[in-house]
């Protein structure tokens, strides 16, 4: 995933979260921070949370992800902030992954949670609620 | 107020036996009762203190269950309670105290008031109408007529809060009422064309985000209420109260609103405030509608009670804060501030969507998201050629493939502003949208092409 301001902000498609993303919690230095899921790639994820997000080059995520065919739990994945867009409404922030800390099992778990999200992703009805248009 | 006259014998005031006219009509009078008094049936108008200081969402309620009682008495001492007495009066007494023509015009008129201000509360939506009763829009103008009209209906209301903000920030007297004309004009923007003022709010101003802000919630928030079907008086409600929903900002200080990079904890804190302050300052006023001054008060509360101030439970909120609460959360995101760029229509509809029953009413939520469109009118786009364009305006009949000015081809090099209809059944089929992108994506900024007339240029050719 590249992001570069000044071009184009997102050069890879993101897939928008299931409801089969749980416990997502962002742990700084001397916080833990419930967030919700939004957009997921196997690189980095969109996040939101009601909290003010600290201003903090890495932390730790640790989620799970739990349908019938998959099931994955994360712990103290490395991340560093790509931005973080602070609002009265609540704080949306990009995440990416270190890749070069993950190990071999969380890279492949990662993969195929992305795989998932693209076999259920229809790019013309992102939430599948123009079915009839 | 029910009148009713009775012929009743009475005992004589004489030896000489008469029948006396008596006259009775129904008062309504007010009257404070303490809270281990409270009946079920009680009609409860007023408390011993703000209503926002209470958990108690609507201003005026009866009594049903006594759980409502219990509440009352955690929360008060006292409350004020209205109930119809009788009074009689005979006929000679009531000539006795006539007052003339304009006198007794007042005496009819003060309780068809307050007959009058009941019903208007009574008639405060509490979802949108029923599909029996759901108003259907259709416009009477095409986007490109309207635009001009809407561009200066748009700097208008833009000057009108300016003013409103800036007159609360020095202490000047500040006249609410007069925004209510700027809201006139902006619901008759949105009545006529759905799309031109839409238009207007994703050009963004990075120095002026916060009456801009309160604008676009405005035109959003009329948008939606359109959209949901609502008469045009309820339309009209709902657009003041987003109009109005930030005024709290004009007590945040400058060097937190307009700080140039990201805020920290504290400094969040303090502009969450603004929510409080929003309350006080209409309260003091004392011109605003009640509905304004709830949503002001709760646009940042949660159904899940994590939001702010006052973290109310679902059922606590009411029905309009929680549809300012989706037109401000869009315009939030797809907005620059002063330490960050915007982001895409869609990364905002993608927050709604996940947060649709935690944080936001989970109907509603879809139904903004239906109403907004996945490729609103200004969003930029790349279709899957690689071509980057402008979407111009959405086709009623299928939403995914609205009208798109090009601007960049496959290359991302500019090129003549081409406009096409991607549902026009002589073009390409095969061609769609593959993404929506940020504004000023590959040099891409709508406020651009819309000030250079390219926009207005081809919409007035519709």
């Amino acid at each position: 995933m590249t992001f570069d301001p000044a071009q184009d902000k997102r050069q890879a498609k993101r897939y928008l979260c299931d409801e089969h993303f749980k416990q997502c919690v962002l742990m700084f230095e001397d916080l833990a921070l419930e967030v919700t899921a939004i957009d997921f790639t196997k690189e980095g994820m969109g996040l939101f949370a009601s909290e003010h997000i600290p201003d903090s080059g890495s932390f730790k995520l640790s989620m799970s992800y739990e349908n019938p065919a998959l099931h994955h739990c994360f712990e103290d994945l490395a991340c560093t902030l790509v931005y973080c867009n602070l609002t009265e409404v609540g704080s949306h922030c990009g995440i990416r992954f270190e890749q070069d800390q993950l190990s071999p099992e969380n890279q492949t778990a990662l993969k195929a949670i992305e795989a998932n999200l693209a076999s259920l992703d229809d790019p013309e009805d992102r939430y599948h609620l123009f079915g009839d248009d | 107020m029910a009148h009713s006259r009775l012929y009743l014998s009475k005992t004589p005031l004489s030896s000489e036996s008469h029948e006396q006219e008596l006259v009775t009509s129904h008062q309504i009078i007010e009257k404070e009762v303490p809270v281990n008094q409270l009946q079920i049936g009680m009609h409860v108008i007023r408390l011993d203190r703000p209503w926002l200081e209470t958990d108690f969402p609507l201003q005026g309620f009866i009594i049903k269950d006594p759980d409502q009682i219990k509440r009352l008495a955690e929360q008060c001492q006292y409350v004020v309670i209205q109930t119809k007495v009788v009074v009689s009066k005979e006929k000679n007494e009531r000539r006795v105290t006539k007052q003339g023509l304009f006198a007794r015009l007042f005496r009819k008129q003060k309780p068809a008031a307050n007959t009058k201000v009941l019903a208007n509360y009574s008639k405060i939506a509490t979802a949108p109408p029923p599909p029996e009763k759901r108003i259907i829009y259709t416009d009477q103008v095409g986007t490109g007529k309207e635009l001009s009209k809407a561009k200066v209906t748009y700097e208008d209301a833009k000057t009108s809060v300016d003013h409103l903000m800036e007159n609360i920030r020095f202490g000047r007297s500040a006249n609410v009422l007069e925004s209510s004309a700027a809201v006139d004009h902006i619901v008759d923007s949105v009545i006529r064309n759905q799309d031109a003022l839409r238009w207007l709010t994703k050009i963004k101003h990075q120095d002026a985000y916060t009456a801009e802000h309160s604008l676009n919630v405005c035109i959003l928030s009329a948008t939606f209420a359109r959209f949901l079907g609502h008469d045009e008086s309820e339309i009209r409600r709902i657009a003041m109260s987003g109009l109005l929903h930030d005024v709290g900002k004009s007590r945040v200080p400058l060097d937190i609103l307009n700080k140039h990079g990201r805020l920290t904890a504290e400094e969040l804190n303090i502009m969450k405030e603004h929510t409080t302050f929003g309350k006080d300052l209409l309260l003091s006023i004392g011109q605003a509608d009640r509905i304004a001054v709830d949503v002001a008060h709760t646009h940042h509360e949660r159904l899940d009670g994590k939001g702010y101030p006052r973290g109310l439970k679902a059922h606590q909120i009411p029905y309009y804060a929680k549809i300012v609460a989706l037109a401000d959360c869009y315009d939030a995101i797809t907005s620059s501030r002063c330490y960050d760029g915007a982001r895409a229509s869609m990364e905002a509809l993608d927050i709604i969507y996940k947060c649709r029953g935690v944080q936001f009413d989970k109907q509603l939520a879809i139904d903004f998201i239906k109403c907004i469109g996945i490729y609103p009118p200004g969003a930029i786009v790349e279709l899957n050629t690689g071509e980057v364009g402008i979407v111009i305006s959405a086709n009623a009949e299928s939403k995914l493939r609205p009208k798109v000015l090009l601007v960049r081809n496959k290359d991302k090099k500019t090129i003549n502003e081409t406009p096409i209809d991607l549902n026009n059944i002589e073009f390409d089929q095969r061609i769609k949208i593959a993404r929506e992108l940020p504004d000023g994506s590959f040099g891409v900024n709508s406020r651009d092409y819309l000030s250079m007339g390219a926009i207005m240029d081809i919409m007035g050719k519709r």
